[in-house]
C-alpha cells in the first residue's frame, strides 16, 4: 500500500520541485536584471544632470566673458567656457539617444568650446577680443540660455516623474531607429529644432562651418566620362608581370572631390588566382583618389628598406616625382608609407601621399592620395628671415641630441601654412619634434614622436 | 505507470544536458597554441588543419585529428617558410601561419616594449571589432569605408571627440548594441581599420551608413547619399 502511494506521490513531488525551482531562477533572474536596469538608469541620470550643471556654467561665463576686459580675466574664463563645452557635448553624447536627435546640439555645444578655444590662443598670443568677437559671443550667451531653459524643463519633467530616461533608452532600441523625428517624447528634439535656427558659427577652428566647404586645390583640368575613367583607371593600378585587370563595374561617388570608383578584378597568368581592387580617380581630372587591394597577406619576406622602394618606385611611375618618405607605420604583415610632396628643397606636409605595401611579395596594396589633392598646389615660399642656427637657438636647453634644421610647411589653424624649421631633439628616453617658424622665432609646433616596432608615429 | 516515470527521469535527464551545455559555453578555453604534433587531437588542430588550408595545402579533413595528411602538409609549410621540417606546430610555426606563440595576436595585442604604453594600436582594434561586427561579409573596401566613416565622426562637431565615445555611445551602431563586435577578429578586418587610420576614405567623407535592407528611420533617406558599398549606403 505504501509503496503504490509512494510510487504515486513521487512524480508530484518532483513536479513540485521542478516549478518552485523554475520560479526560483525567474525570481532571480528578475532581480538581477532589476538591479542592471537601476545600475544603468542612474548612469544615464549622472550624465544628464552634469549635462545640466554644465550647460548652466557655460551659459554664466559667456555672461561674464561679455563684460570681463582684462586678458587674464578672458583667458582663464575661456579655458573654462572650451572644458565645460566639452564636457557637456560628452554627457549628452552618453544619453540614452541617437546622433538623428542630438545631433545638432552636440554640434552647437562643440563649436561652442572651439570657438572659446580659437579665442583662448588669439588672448595668450597677446591680441584681445575685437567687436566681432563679443558679438559673436553675445549670441552664443543668448543661445545658450535657450538650451538652458530647455534642459530645466526636461529636468522639471523628470523631477515630476513624466519622463523615465530609461524609457528613452527602450525607445531607442525599438522606437527611434524607425520614428526618428517623430518621437514621442519630444522633449530632446525640440531642443534640436530650436538649435536649427541659429546662424553657422564662422571662426578659425577645426569645428568651423567653413570647413565643410573647402575645396580640392589639386584638382586641375578637364571633365572626364566613364570610359575615359575606365581607361584611365587601367592606367593607374599597378602593372606586375603577368597579371590581367578587368572592370567589373563603375559607379559615381559624390564624395567631397566627386568621383568614378571603379571594381576590378586581376587575375595573375601564372596561378590564375583573382584578387578584388577598388580603384577612385575624380571626376575632374582623372587624378587619383585612392586604391585598395585585398588578398592573403603571407608572413614576411621582403624588408622594411625593400617594400620602401617599390612604394617609391610605384608612385614615381605614376607621376609623383617630388615627394620624400617621411614616416611608417607597421602591422598585419603590411606597412604604410607616408610621404609628403617637396618644393625647392621644402618639405610640404599638407601634402601627403600614403602607400600600403604588403611585406610578403612587396605587392602595392593601397595608396591614398585625397589629402595631396585637397592641398597640393604651386606655394609661394617665402625667403626665411632667420638662419639655421638663430632659429637653433629657440630650442628649449633641456633638449639635448639636437639634429635636423630642414625646412618644412606645416599647417597651422585650418586654412593657414607656415615655414618652418624642423628640429629633433632628446629629453631622457623620448624623442621631439620641434617646429620654429623660419619668419619670426616663434615656437610653432611640438611634436613627440614614439618609435615602437610597429614604425614611428607622431603625437 | 512505468511509462510515466520514465517519462519524467528522460525530462530530468534532457534538464541536467541542458545546464551541462550551458556550463560548456559559458567556460570557453583561453586561446593558446601549444605544441601540437601527430596524435593529438582537440581545437588547436582543427585550427592548424583550417589554417593550412587558408594557406593552400591540403591536410585532410578538419576533424581535429592529427593524422598522416595534416603531418605531410605541415611539413611541406615548414619546409617552405624556411622552418625546421619537424611536423611539429611549435611557436615558430604559429608565428608564420599568421598567430603569434601564447596568445591570439589579433584580439590580444602585444605590449609595446618602448615608448611606454604611448601607441595607436588600442584604437586600431577597437576600430576593427567594430568594422567585424558591422561590416564581416563586405568587401575589403566597404570594410575600410566603415572604418572611415567612424573616424570622420571624430572630425565633426555633431559626434562625440574620442573614438570610444563614438563607439560606445547608444545605439549608434548596431552590432555594439547587440554584442555582436565582441567577435573573434579577422585579418581582413584589422588590415582595414589600419588603413582607415592610415587616411583611407573610400566614401568622399561620409557620416552615416546603413543598409537599405533593414529597417531604418527614413530620417536617413534625407542626408546627401554619396555612394553604395556592397550593401552598405554611405552618406553625409
Amino acid at each position: 500500500m505504501s509503496t503504490i502511494r509512494w510510487r504515486r506521490l513521487l512524480p508530484l513531488a518532483i513536479a513540485v520541485v521542478l516549478v518552485g525551482g523554475i520560479f526560483l531562477w525567474g525570481y532571480q533572474q528578475y532581480t538581477v536584471r532589476k538591479k542592471l536596469e537601476v545600475s544603468l538608469n542612474n548612469k544615464y541620470y549622472r550624465s544628464f544632470y552634469d549635462l545640466l550643471e554644465n550647460v548652466q556654467n557655460v551659459e554664466v561665463l559667456l555672461s561674464k566673458v561679455l563684460v570681463a576686459q582684462a586678458p587674464e580675466q578672458d583667458s582663464k574664463i575661456f579655458t573654462e567656457i572650451w572644458q565645460r563645452a566639452n564636457a557637456a557635448q560628452a554627457n549628452l553624447n552618453q544619453l540614452p539617444l541617437t546622433d538623428i536627435t542630438t545631433g545638432r546640439t552636440s554640434k552647437f555645444l562643440t563649436q561652442v568650446g572651439d570657438y572659446s578655444f580659437t579665442l583662448l590662443q588669439k588672448v595668450a598670443a597677446g591680441q584681445s577680443k575685437c567687436q566681432k568677437d563679443w558679438n559673436t559671443l553675445q549670441t552664443l550667451y543668448k543661445q545658450t540660455s535657450t538650451l538652458n531653459t530647455e534642459l530645466q524643463d526636461t529636468e522639471r519633467k523628470i523631477a515630476e516623474g513624466k519622463l523615465y530616461l530609461g524609457e528613452l533608452a527602450q525607445q531607442t532600441g525599438r522606437v527611434v531607429q524607425k520614428e526618428g523625428p517623430k518621437l514621442a517624447n519630444g522633449n530632446f528634439q525640440k531642443i534640436e529644432d530650436n538649435l536649427k535656427s541659429f546662424p553657422t558659427l564662422i571662426y578659425d577652428g577645426p569645428f568651423s562651418d567653413k570647413l565643410e566647404e573647402r575645396t580640392a586645390r589639386g584638382i586641375t583640368g578637364a571633365k572626364i566620362n566613364v570610359f575615359q575613367a575606365k581607361t584611365r583607371i587601367l592606367e593607374l593600378v599597378e602593372h606586375r608581370p603577368g597579371t590581367k585587370h578587368m572592370v567589373e563595374g563603375i559607379r559615381k561617388i559624390e564624395g567631397k572631390i566627386p568621383a568614378f570608383q571603379a571594381d576590378l578584378i586581376s587575375t595573375s597568368g601564372s596561378s590564375g588566382e583573382k584578387e578584388r581592387l577598388s580603384v577612385a580617380v575624380s571626376r575632374q581630372g582623372g587624378k587619383l583618389l585612392w586604391y585598395t587591394l585585398s588578398r592573403k597577406v603571407a608572413p614576411n619576406k621582403i624588408t622594411l628598406a625593400e617594400a620602401r622602394e617599390k612604394a617609391v618606385k610605384f608612385l614615381s611611375e605614376k607621376g609623383y616625382r617630388n615627394i620624400t618618405p617621411i614616416y611608417y607605420e607597421q602591422g598585419a604583415r603590411m606597412v604604410v608609407f607616408n610621404f609628403a610632396a617637396i618644393q625647392n628643397g621644402v618639405i610640404l606636409y599638407p601634402d601627403q601621399i600614403k602607400v600600403t605595401v604588403a611585406l610578403d611579395n612587396g605587392q602595392i596594396l593601397g595608396i591614398e592620395a585625397t589629402d595631396y589633392l585637397m592641398s597640393h598646389h604651386q606655394r609661394v615660399i617665402p625667403k626665411p628671415a632667420l638662419t639655421l642656427a638663430q632659429a637653433r637657438g629657440k630650442l628649449s636647453p633641456h633638449l639635448t641630441k639636437i639634429s635636423g634644421g630642414r625646412l618644412t610647411l606645416i599647417p597651422r589653424g585650418t586654412a593657414n601654412e607656415v615655414l618652418a624649421y624642423e628640429f629633433r631633439g632628446e629629453l631622457d628616453q623620448d624623442t621631439f619634434l620641434i617646429y620654429i617658424n623660419a619668419a619670426n622665432g616663434k615656437e610653432e609646433q611640438v611634436l613627440r614622436l614614439v618609435r615602437n616596432k610597429e614604425g614611428i608615429l607622431s603625437f | 505507470m512505468n511509462k510515466y516515470k520514465s517519462a519524467v527521469v528522460l525530462f530530468i535527464a534532457f534538464l541536467v544536458l541542458c545546464s551541462f551545455v550551458i556550463l560548456s559555453n559559458a567556460r570557453k578555453a583561453p586561446a593558446q597554441y601549444r605544441l601540437v604534433y601527430w596524435g593529438l587531437s582537440g581545437n588547436d588542430v582543427s585550427r592548424l588543419q583550417q589554417t593550412l588550408y587558408d594557406w593552400g595545402y591540403n591536410p585532410g579533413p578538419v576533424d581535429g585529428v592529427f593524422g598522416n595528411s595534416t603531418y605531410q602538409s605541415l611539413i611541406s609549410f615548414q619546409a617552405n617558410n624556411g622552418l625546421a621540417s619537424d611536423g611539429v606546430a611549435g611557436p615558430a610555426t604559429w608565428a608564420a601561419l599568421g598567430f603569434s606563440s601564447g596568445s591570439d595576436p589579433i584580439s590580444q595585442p602585444a605590449p609595446v616594449s618602448i615608448s611606454r604604453g604611448v601607441s595607436n594600436r588600442d584604437d586600431t582594434y577597437l576600430l576593427a571589432r567594430v568594422i567585424e561586427g558591422e561590416a564581416a561579409n563586405e568587401s575589403f573596401t566597404g570594410k575600410v569605408a566603415v572604418g572611415a566613416v567612424i573616424l570622420n565622426r571624430m572630425q565633426s562637431a555633431a559626434f562625440p571627440y574620442s573614438l570610444a565615445g563614438i563607439i560606445y555611445q547608444p545605439g549608434a551602431f548596431e552590432s555594439v548594441s547587440n554584442g555582436q563586435y565582441n567577435r573573434p577578429l579577422t585579418d581582413d578586418s584589422l588590415r582595414a581599420a589600419m588603413m582607415a587610420m592610415s587616411g583611407w576614405d573610400p566614401t568622399g567623407g561620409a557620416l552615416y551608413f546603413w543598409n537599405p535592407a533593414k529597417p531604418v528611420s527614413p530620417w536617413v533617406w534625407t542626408r546627401n547619399v554619396i555612394t553604395q558599398i556592397g550593401r552598405h549606403i554611405f552618406a553625409r
